[in-house]
């Protein structure tokens, strides 16, 4: 079973992009651009997600950068466990977030928007 | 504020700012030197010397020790120099005396604590040996810490320190051979003397010495991370940059890099973060 990261905002920008991703591979730069977070914070976040068990990661097949003559990428997918902790920790920080007042665990009706 | 803008307030605040190096880091790239004993030792000393005494970061003093330890360490330097780094600061800044850190560390590390201290920035350029050797190198891992650590201070204070570095010391690492140290050193100060223009600096850098020169301020950031892990992001990081076709987006994929550095080591250090 995947560990949870701190489920920031950043952060759930980054698991939505790679859920989104599904199975095809995703890249640091193209996160970036996805998220429109910058490479500073999306780097870090990879790392994190990375070593809690989300991420798997590895080396584009040489035979293809270097039949292209371009350097190799990392490349990033889900795993298995991942994409399913990912899933519920972001529903969880959603309803978090829409279903409560922060410090006081009290449901607001119809869920966010809610004013004192 | 609603009730969803305030959490997003508090989420986006939490992120960790600083990575603090630990004993087991500094020992885990000191160990390939042999015995560290002698620098559990020097470690247990500094911390009781500064104990109570805090970096304006919020950060006990000590953090600062080890970290410019682990800088003097990764390196490549002695058991001795990473002993004198634990401690440089302890005559300066405690009541611990000369005589009293002679008697319980000898006369090498005395000597090059001693030196440490002595070292004049408008000076670095005097006589040479092995022992100056390691107590400017002391002195930079000092400095490069100080800089990471800027924004902690004052802003007349940061910009005197950053035109030092500027002066003195990026100079002194390259003059060292540390060109890692001495572009990281460059690309901290540029950043306070000129603060929206840091990302223009390396664009105009670039200009004048190639599209080296994100890979080389990359590579010096790097130096914060763990050593084991740095090959893996920097080549991660330098195909990259090689994707960005304008200078534009090279200079703010490099310098968003910069800024996010202490938050990857933090990540690299501390594995996973309660929930």
């Amino acid at each position: 079973m995947a560990g949870v990261p701190r489920m920031t905002l950043q952060v759930q920008l980054v698991a939505r992009a790679l859920l989104e991703a599904g199975e095809a591979e995703s890249y640091g730069l193209q996160l970036c651009a996805v998220t429109g977070l910058p490479s500073g914070t999306v780097y870090p976040i990879i790392a994190r997600l990375e070593q809690a068990g989300w991420l798997d990661s590895w080396w584009e097949d040489p035979v293809r950068h270097t039949a292209e003559g371009r350097p190799r990428r990392r490349y990033y997918r889900l795993s298995q466990d991942g994409a399913e902790t990912a899933r519920l920790a972001l529903a969880r920080s959603y309803r978090s977030r829409s279903g409560a007042v922060p410090g006081w665990g009290v449901a607001i009706p119809g869920g966010s928007g809610a004013s004192s | 504020m609603s009730p969803l803008a305030q959490s997003e307030v508090q989420a986006v605040g939490h992120e960790p700012e600083t990575a603090t190096v630990t004993l087991s880091d500094l020992l885990a790239v000191a160990r390939g030197d042999g015995d560290t004993r002698q620098i559990e030792e020097a470690y247990s000393a500094a911390a009781a010397w500064h104990d109570g005494q805090w970096r304006r970061s919020g950060d006990p003093h000590i953090s600062h020790s080890l970290a410019v330890a682990l800088i003097v360490a990764e390196l490549g330097l002695g058991t001795a120099a990473v002993c004198a780094a634990l401690l440089h600061d302890v005559i300066e800044d405690t009541p611990c005396t000369p005589a009293l850190l002679r008697s319980q560390f000898g006369d090498e590390i005395a000597d090059l604590v001693d030196q440490v201290m002595e070292l004049d920035s408008e000076d670095f350029g005097a006589a040479t040996g092995p022992k100056r050797h390691a107590a400017l190198v002391i002195k930079l891992a000092d400095r490069l810490h100080n800089m990471r650590t800027l924004s902690f201070i004052l802003p007349e204070k940061q910009q005197r320190k950053s035109r030092e570095v500027l002066d003195h010391f990026a100079p002194l690492a390259n003059t060292l051979g540390l060109d890692q140290i001495g572009a990281e050193l460059a690309s901290l100060a540029a950043a306070v003397l000129n603060v929206p223009g840091s990302q223009a600096d390396v664009m105009r850098f670039e200009d004048r010495r190639g599209p080296g020169l994100s890979r080389r301020l990359l590579a010096g950031a790097a130096m914060l991370l763990p050593a084991h892990a740095r090959d893996r992001w920097l080549e991660e990081w330098v195909g990259e940059i090689s994707y960005i076709s304008s200078k534009h987006g090279r200079a703010r994929f490099t310098v968003q890099m910069l800024a996010g550095m202490p938050r990857l080591a933090a990540a690299l250090r501390w594995p996973i973060r309660a929930a």
